[in-house]
């Protein structure tokens, strides 16, 4: 659920920034309710393949690395979440007006005039951008016991930022997404303060086991 | 236009003695009812006293609501008084029973804990999938029991909308009364959007409270534990708890409104204020200006505690956050704010809306605070009679 929550307040930004962007093309492009759904289909299984093989990868770090010593593992994840949520308030303080990093991608698609594989390369771009909450899923991930239980960690996360996707369409983005904007950010800035806090805890859980 | 003067001159009380005091009579007579229950003998002389002066204190105040045409200042005096009796009360009955402030873990087993209507957000998810309440208190007995405070809240929430926050809540009274203690504010711009983050912690305590079926915003971070009770340092997390919350009731409830003038805890953290804003689009209460009368010099603006009004609010003419606390129609040099009842145009029948909203605030204010300062006055006369 963790994961799931902080894909839900990572969630609100990516909409915010790119949802303007998105919906318009897939509600757009294509005429009949059906290959939109196709669209938006692909797009969601790709980013759903993208981010289980992160999932795995995450697993296999932790799994192999990780687990060998409680001690190093405890401070390594200690400081590794105390920098991720430095990084995510830098992310959030410092980037005033984000641009979606999509628009590129659907106007050389456009250009090229293949259609067809626009959303699969706007999934691929989706999954593999390199965020802050990315990151800290990825560190989250590594911590789990097992290489399955990364894996659901991710797919979890991947529900969370996903959920939002979903009823979009139907609602007026547009007029509300300076709220939406806000709401992700400062729900941003709160996990960072809960990632903080698991990040001393291990960290003097690590401390204290050696002395 | 003078049939609209007409309509507001028949309704207007200010500056009439008679008018004010007919418009003032129900509502005596409806809070000596209240207050005595129908019995009018007291125990003894504190008790007589205490209730004399609570109810002229009431009645007082209605009075010159509606004598002077202002509504604020004298709303601020109950409400702050409320809340400082209530935290005086409630300390001084848990330090009679339990000697500190502190909470048992016996207690918690128990369900002793009184309900505080801020835990309200937290418990609509989990109730709705477990069918549970994540609370350890009495439903239906005892003091604030669950029941009667989420009643409580859905009526004043219904009548009020986020009025509640200025007419109901007994916290607010805190930072409220905080925000007043200096003439002019020492950090001035403050940015408008700060009015969201209400709304990102309530969509983080709603959630964690769903993930961890426990209410995460009294455990973790209510800043009002420092004035009721808390759990004793008995961990590290204890310890990180503790610090979490005295540092948020000094900076948000404290430090911030002093330095500011702005209710900064109701109008940037709390989350069920931001749960309130939705029932504005419900309540038939609302602030609107009259764009004929308005120049635009944002007194308005600057007064608001809560940052309702900025420049988008004023074109639109309809602030969002709004808890109609009256600050700013108190402020305005131009009479161009006003209550008005959703329907109504805004230019006209402003007076009978003022009265009407009123009326129903007040009354619930009234309800909701006269027994806290009673007992609060009882409690301070029995102190200083020792």
């Amino acid at each position: 659920m963790e994961a799931f929550i902080l894909g839900l307040s990572s969630g609100t930004t990516c909409l915010a920034k790119c949802g303007s962007i998105l919906f318009p093309y897939f509600m757009n492009k294509q005429g009949s309710v059906k290959a939109t759904g196709k669209e938006m289909g692909t797009f969601l299984l790709i980013r759903f393949l993208i981010y289980m093989t992160i999932g795995l990868l995450a697993g296999v770090i932790g799994k192999n690395f990780l687990q060998s010593n409680v001690v190093i593992r405890n401070l390594l994840l200690g400081t590794g979440y105390i920098s991720l949520a430095i990084l995510l308030f830098y992310k959030v303080f410092s980037n005033k007006r984000q641009k979606c990093h999509l628009n590129s991608q659907i106007v050389l698609k456009q250009k090229e005039k293949r259609i067809q594989y626009v959303p699969m390369t706007l999934a691929v771009v989706s999954g593999l951008n390199i965020c802050p909450p990315l990151l800290i899923a990825f560190t989250e991930g590594a911590a789990e016991s097992s290489i399955l239980s990364g894996m659901v960690y991710f797919f979890l996360f991947y529900l969370g930022t996903t959920i939002f996707f979903i009823p979009v369409p139907f609602l007026s983005l547009v007029k509300k997404n300076e709220a939406v904007r806000y709401i992700g950010r400062y729900a941003s800035i709160l996990i960072g303060f809960i990632i903080i806090y698991k990040g001393l805890i291990l960290i003097l859980k690590g401390i204290f086991y050696v002395s | 236009m003078s049939a609209k003067k007409n309509s507001n001159k028949v309704y207007s009380t200010q500056g009439n003695v008679w008018k004010a005091g007919l418009l003032t009579l129900p509502m005596m007579l409806i809070l000596l009812i209240f207050m005595t229950g129908g019995n009018l003998s007291f125990s003894n002389v504190q008790r007589l006293l205490a209730f004399g002066i609570n109810y002229l204190l009431f009645i007082v105040s209605f009075f010159l609501m509606l004598y002077t045409g202002k509504t604020d200042k004298f709303r601020a005096i109950i409400f702050i008084l409320f809340a400082i009796f209530l935290s005086f009360s409630f300390i001084n009955n848990l330090i009679e029973l339990r000697g500190s402030m502190t909470i048992s873990n016996a207690e918690f087993l128990q369900c002793k804990i009184p309900f505080c209507h801020l835990v309200t957000p937290m418990l609509i998810v989990p109730a709705a999938i477990t069918k549970s309440v994540i609370f350890p208190g009495s439903i239906l007995q005892g003091f604030a029991s669950i029941s009667s405070m989420i009643v409580i809240l859905l009526g004043g929430a219904l009548a009020l909308g986020r009025g509640f926050c200025s007419w109901g809540c007994f916290y607010g009274g805190w930072d409220d009364g905080f925000s007043r203690l200096i003439k002019k504010p020492k950090i001035r711009r403050i940015t408008p959007h700060l009015r969201w983050f209400p709304f990102a912690v309530l969509m983080m305590v709603m959630l964690f409270s769903a993930l961890t079926l426990s209410p995460v915003y009294c455990d973790w971070v209510c800043p009002f534990k420092a004035v009721t009770e808390f759990e004793a340092i008995t961990s590290v997390k204890t310890i990180f708890k503790t610090v979490i919350f005295i540092s948020l009731f000094l900076g948000l409830v404290v430090l911030l409104p002093v330095l500011t003038k702005k209710r900064s805890q109701c109008a940037y953290f709390c989350p069920l204020g931001a749960l309130l804003t939705f029932f504005n689009k419900i309540n038939i209460f609302r602030i609107s200006i009259n764009k004929n009368k308005c120049i635009d010099c944002k007194l308005c603006a600057r007064v608001c505690p809560f940052n309702a009004i900025d420049e988008k609010t004023l074109t639109l003419r309809k602030p969002n956050v709004c808890t109609k606390c009256g600050k700013c129609i108190d402020a305005c040099p131009q009479n161009a704010i006003h209550y008005n009842v959703k329907g109504s145009s805004p230019n006209r029948g402003h007076t009978a809306s003022r009265n009407l909203f009123l009326f129903a605030s007040f009354l619930f204010l009234a309800v909701f605070a006269s027994g806290s300062i009673q007992n609060g006055l009882l409690q301070l006369m029995k102190w200083v009679s020792y």
